[in-house]
């Protein structure tokens, strides 16, 4: 696993509403209650950027970068949590059974009153 | 928890992705252990929104039918997990005027049988995020989130119609947050070897 390049998707999901000068590489899941804090010097990615107008900026071909993370998130959450498909099941058979099959009811106000 | 500028400390790595996660749904209190704040435990009210959150919501589920038509599903429990950023209850209403919320399920208690708690403690579905209980009473509830039926919600709509009954703790905020993205970017195994 290339921690260097772990869950920077999420940082991307998240970094844009955090004000501060770059994007952390490894700033894989991160508090949002404070989007003031800045955020450690020795997480910084130069690979991204944010500029002075508040747009961000990609320095390297995003596309191969994305597609590694991706990969690496993926593989990452997949270690963290291994789906089974018999618990999938068994929970989703629960949850219909509860839920049943029944078709959406009508709103009971129409759309342009 | 928190560091001195009350912001919880980021996840570095998928290793500490992993430990954080583990170290929750193994223990013995897991259930004790998942929310930081809870209604029925107060001294103090809350007066923000956050991710995570377990609300309470008088309304039924938002959906388009078979027919392509708006309707809407019932939704007995009246609870809620808000899943939108934190940071968008922040923002100002031109620029975020809406955030998400998937309704709770009931499971039916008060103990679901122990292969389908066993399964729910696992976390190993895609679709469905365990809520153990956040009540102290006689009859304790298990209810999951449906990831499929998530709808949008004017945030205008907290905290006096949308109230908040329970706040995760960060190492089950960090779950969710998992959760949330294995949802998205889940392989369905159709390409499997």
């Amino acid at each position: 696993m290339n921690h260097d390049s772990v869950l920077p998707v999420l940082a991307l999901a998240v970094c844009h509403q955090v004000p501060m000068q770059r994007v952390p590489v490894q700033f894989a899941i991160s508090d949002t209650r404070r989007r003031e804090t800045p955020v450690p010097a020795d997480l910084m990615l130069p690979a991204f950027a944010v500029q002075p107008s508040g747009g961000m900026r990609i320095e390297v071909d995003p596309r191969e970068t994305l597609v590694r993370a991706s990969t690496d998130l993926v593989r990452a959450l997949a270690a963290a949590l291994p789906h089974d498909p018999e618990d999938e099941r068994l929970v989703a058979a629960r949850v219909a059974a509860v839920m049943g099959r029944e078709k959406p009811k009508p709103l009971t106000r129409k759309l342009d009153d | 928890m928190a560091r001195d500028d009350g912001r919880w400390p980021p996840v570095y790595d998928a290793d500490d992705l992993v430990d954080q996660i583990k170290d929750l749904t193994s223990r013995e209190d897991f259930e004790a252990r998942f929310y930081e704040w809870r209604r029925d435990r107060a001294t103090v009210p809350l007066d923000d929104v956050c991710q995570g959150d377990v609300v309470e919501l008088a309304s039924d589920v938002p959906v388009m039918g078979d027919d392509g038509l708006p309707g809407v599903i019932s939704n007995n429990t009246r609870m809620w997990m808000v899943l939108g950023n934190t940071c968008d209850f922040y923002r100002d209403l031109d620029d975020c005027r809406w955030t998400q919320i998937a309704p709770l399920v009931d499971l039916g208690g008060p103990e679901p049988d122990p292969a389908l708690r066993d399964a729910l403690r696992r976390y190993s579905q895609f679709r469905r995020f365990y809520v153990p209980p956040w009540r102290d009473s006689a009859e304790q509830s298990y209810h999951v989130v449906e990831l499929p039926l998530m709808v949008s919600i004017d945030k205008r709509a907290f905290p006096e119609a949308a109230r908040v009954q329970a706040r995760l703790s960060r190492p089950a905020w960090v779950l969710l947050n998992a959760c949330l993205v294995r949802f998205l970017a889940r392989d369905d195994g159709r390409y499997a070897a």
